[in-house]
């Protein structure tokens, strides 16, 4: 019997679990992570013992409704020698080597419909979309895309991970710092009057070069 | 007053609600971030402006270390035990609440002028606060200034906040950030309650300074803070002479500021009250002859 959490990227947490595991020991250890970080939402399930499916069925449905009230959930299933195919009771099975695979699975575009205000920092591993004022000195972070439908005075961070991909659109464009993938541009002076307060979109191009194009 | 078919005089409707009706009472913090805008005389005002309308209403001051608001009350001598002993069981809620000495309806729990503001603890101050719902319509609470312990104590438990704020940039940016603070770590905010309703009261307001650039209008401070506003109270050199007297401004009868927050405490309880101090006057000839003030 074993239970062992591990934290890994993109704001999961890998649960490592024998086929036959005690019941009290989990529930505490799922309290202890919701104390360690209450944050926490989406675990991946390793197996550690071979099991066949129908077997793990059962125990698959308690933890489900365990996870359920402490706002947690298995998200995939650990790819592993012991497991065949791509589905295990209903969950997908991937390989955590492969960063995209994980990043697909994961269902977490936020919405945001409150005044992001000054102080306040927004952070998710998906994209971001804001539907209120994002104040000066207030940070949106995404691993991914960020939208705001709205006026933006703050800070605008995409592609936190390294994603160059990653894309800015903005209704009224008033930011003061921007970034994508690592690349970012602090906004001191006032920006020309064909960008200022309009619609924008922001990209990386192929020299790595921040881009603020207008959508008007 | 209003006069019924018989002659006999009855209450008005406004004047029956603030009797009767509110069982529940409310919490409403006076918050800014910045010090110095005008917290402690916006909350002497407001308090006594509730207290006039009939309702119970007692004022918490929770700048502890730095106790201010039984100046501006005028009941600085008879604090005998203050808000710091209540929390701490030396002495009752009775012993430290102070009796307004103009309106019956007011009570003053001072802060502690020796502590310092780590006495204050979330069950200390839920219990008083509880206790205070059970005799009163109103708690008024009084933040320090500061996003520290006692101003995070202040706002924790409210259910209506005013934000004080100056027509300046950094008094705005302040108050942005206490929006936030509000917006995401009040116990309303913790508990997934609806959240706590924000008012803006925008004091030390100069038409004039505002008409030459010096300062930021209404609509400046509305666009980067996008809460409404609830009052706006006139620069005014009363407001002083009303701190160094001891008497909360609004009790300074005639004046523009005791109009304005009269106005200002008719709007929070829901009457419709147009603007007034946001505009130039215009000078008529005489004055402009005889430099009427």
């Amino acid at each position: 019997m074993s239970i062992k959490l591990h934290p890994a990227r993109f704001g999961y947490y890998i649960l490592k679990i024998s086929a036959h595991f005690d019941m009290e020991e989990f529930e505490a250890k799922m309290l202890a992570l919701k104390d360690f970080d209450e944050d926490a939402k989406y675990i991946a399930l390793e197996l550690l013992e071979l099991i066949s499916e129908r077997e793990f069925q059962q125990q698959m449905t308690i933890l489900d409704e365990t996870l359920a009230k402490n706002k947690l959930f298995i998200c995939f299933v650990v790819s592993n020698p012991l497991i065949n195919g791509t589905v295990f009771c209903g969950k997908p099975v991937v390989n955590v080597e492969n960063n995209m695979d994980v990043k697909n699975v994961i269902p977490s575009t936020k919405m945001i419909n409150y005044p992001v205000r000054s102080g306040i920092i927004i952070r998710n591993d998906g994209d971001i979309i804001v539907n209120e004022l994002v104040s000066h000195n207030a940070e949106v972070i995404s691993d991914s895309n960020i939208h705001v439908y709205n006026e933006c005075r703050g800070k605008l961070i995409a592609g936190a991970n390294g994603d160059k991909n990653a894309m800015i659109y903005v209704q009224r464009f008033n930011a003061e710092y921007i970034s994508i993938a690592n690349v970012f541009q602090v906004i001191e002076d006032k920006l020309p009057e064909r960008l200022l307060n309009k619609a924008v979109k922001i990209f990386l191009d192929d020299k790595e070069r921040l881009n603020v194009v207008s959508l008007n | 007053m209003l006069k019924n078919k018989t002659g006999n005089f009855v209450k008005s409707k406004s004047e029956k609600v603030g009797v009767s009706m509110t069982k529940s009472a409310k919490v409403v913090v006076v918050t800014s971030g910045k010090g110095g805008v005008g917290k402690t005389t916006t909350s002497a005002s407001f308090a006594t402006g509730l207290a006039l309308r009939g309702f119970k209403t007692v004022v918490i001051d929770f700048d502890i270390g730095l106790r201010n608001l039984d100046l501006i009350m005028g009941c600085e001598r008879r604090v005998v035990y203050d808000f710091v002993n209540v929390i701490a069981g030396e002495a009752t809620l009775y012993q430290a609440m102070i009796k307004d000495k103009s309106c019956e309806n007011l009570y003053i729990l001072a802060a502690s002028q020796t502590k310092d503001k780590d006495a204050l603890t979330e069950e200390g101050v839920e219990k008083v606060i509880n206790d205070l719902k059970k005799e009163f319509d109103y708690i008024v609470c009084d933040s320090p200034a500061g996003i520290e312990k006692g101003a995070f104590m202040a706002l924790y438990f409210a259910d209506e906040a005013l934000v004080v704020t100056n027509p300046e940039v950094s008094s705005v940016r302040d108050s942005d950030r206490i929006l936030g603070i509000l917006s995401s770590k009040s116990y309303r905010a913790k508990n997934g309650d609806e959240k706590v309703k924000e008012h803006l009261i925008v004091t030390r307001y100069n038409p004039e300074r505002v008409e030459n650039g010096d300062m930021l209008s209404i609509d400046d401070i509305k666009d980067i803070l996008r809460i409404p506003v609830l009052g706006v109270i006139p620069e005014s050199t009363d407001v002083l002479q009303a701190s160094n007297t001891g008497t909360p401004a609004v009790n300074l009868q005639g004046t523009n500021v005791s109009d304005a927050y009269l106005d200002l405490v008719a709007r929070f309880l829901g009457e419709d009250k147009p603007m007034r101090f946001t505009n130039v006057e215009k000078k008529g000839l005489m004055q402009r002859l005889f430099g009427g003030k």
